[in-house]
């Protein structure tokens, strides 16, 4: 492997997997949302989802705060700074290593 | 893991637009260019010169005012009943200071090509609907590109046309205005009613949203 495509293998590896890198795109999007709202824009099951979320939580990506809407039970789901910071570092990785790639 | 619907860049603009998919803003923006309309309708009809001219001149801001943050309300609680129960709820972030001068930008334009209208005197307020027409088409046009809605496009080259078939047909410039606006507002109204109507037969409200 060439010097310049080694540190491909540095990607973030809890934002490099295809449902959290679209549930960490959403919420870069907005300053919160719902796990409802999560459920049906990433199209997963509610476990892959939980999965994936509580995935995310442990790395300190995300924020899960469980509330009531009058009496609905609510999940809000929120970025985290250090998420926000990672998702700009992880964008700026892959677009450095797509423009190194050989055509 | 099951399929992921959409792509990473369509799930970007599929959150801007999730504000606007159960048309309810458009209804709100419609009443209170019905509202607007209603008030300039009342300014054109009341003798020039008398108290209540002056009275309803001076309450006009107060409407539009109240009328915007009344609409903010009316949405807000109409999403906490209708759309949140359906599809979730979004908290978005609040519009950068880059935005905000750019509001504050577009409404002092409009506000000194408004009074420099009325400075050159009565024959150059007939082009009021006409300017009205351009600035609300721009903010719709501005709207439609960014969420990629292809209802915001055809809004835009409506109020276009509108404001230029008022300007041209003559009307006085109150009355050209209140039909300008009512017109619109009419329109909007019922593209979000439209809206609503399809939202609402996709969707069934969840019975509980907390996690899985």
């Amino acid at each position: 492997m060439t010097g310049d495509l080694r540190h491909l293998a540095d990607v973030d590896r809890v934002l490099h997997e295809p449902a959290r890198l679209l549930i960490v795109t959403i919420l870069y999007t907005v300053e919160g949302a719902d796990f409802l709202y999560l459920l049906r824009e990433t199209g997963l099951t509610k476990g892959n989802l939980s999965s994936h979320l509580a995935r995310l939580e442990g790395a300190g990506y995300v924020t899960i705060e469980k509330t009531f809407r009058g009496k609905v039970p609510l999940t809000i789901c929120r970025l985290t700074e250090n998420g926000r910071a990672a998702f700009r570092a992880y964008r700026d990785h892959l677009k450095q290593v797509v423009e190194k790639m050989p055509e | 893991m099951g399929p992921v619907s959409g792509d990473v860049d369509e799930a970007r603009k599929r959150a801007y637009r999730y504000w606007y998919e159960d048309g309810l803003s458009e209804v709100a923006v419609g009443c209170l260019f019905i509202l607007i309309a209603l008030a300039l309708g009342v300014q054109a009809i009341l003798p020039a010169g008398s108290a209540a001219a002056f009275l309803s001149e001076l309450a006009f801001p107060v409407v539009v005012i109240g009328g915007m943050w009344a609409a903010r309300r009316l949405v807000n609680a109409a999403k906490e009943r209708i759309t949140y129960p359906r599809t979730g709820y979004v908290r978005y972030r609040r519009s950068g200071p880059r935005r905000r001068w750019l509001s504050a930008l577009i409404g002092g334009g409009m506000g000194a090509i408004a009074a420099f209208l009325f400075a050159q005197g009565p024959a150059s307020l007939a082009w009021l609907p006409l300017l009205q027409g351009l600035i609300v088409g721009a903010v719709l046009l501005y709207t439609g590109s960014r969420l990629d809605l292809l209802r915001f496009y055809a809004s835009a080259a409506l109020s276009v046309l509108m404001g230029a078939a008022i300007t041209l047909g003559g009307a006085a410039h109150l009355i050209g205005s209140a039909a300008y606006f009512g017109g619109l507002g009419v329109m909007l109204a019922a593209m979000g009613a439209f809206t609503l109507r399809s939202y609402l037969r996709q969707t069934q409200p969840t019975s509980e949203t907390g996690e899985g």
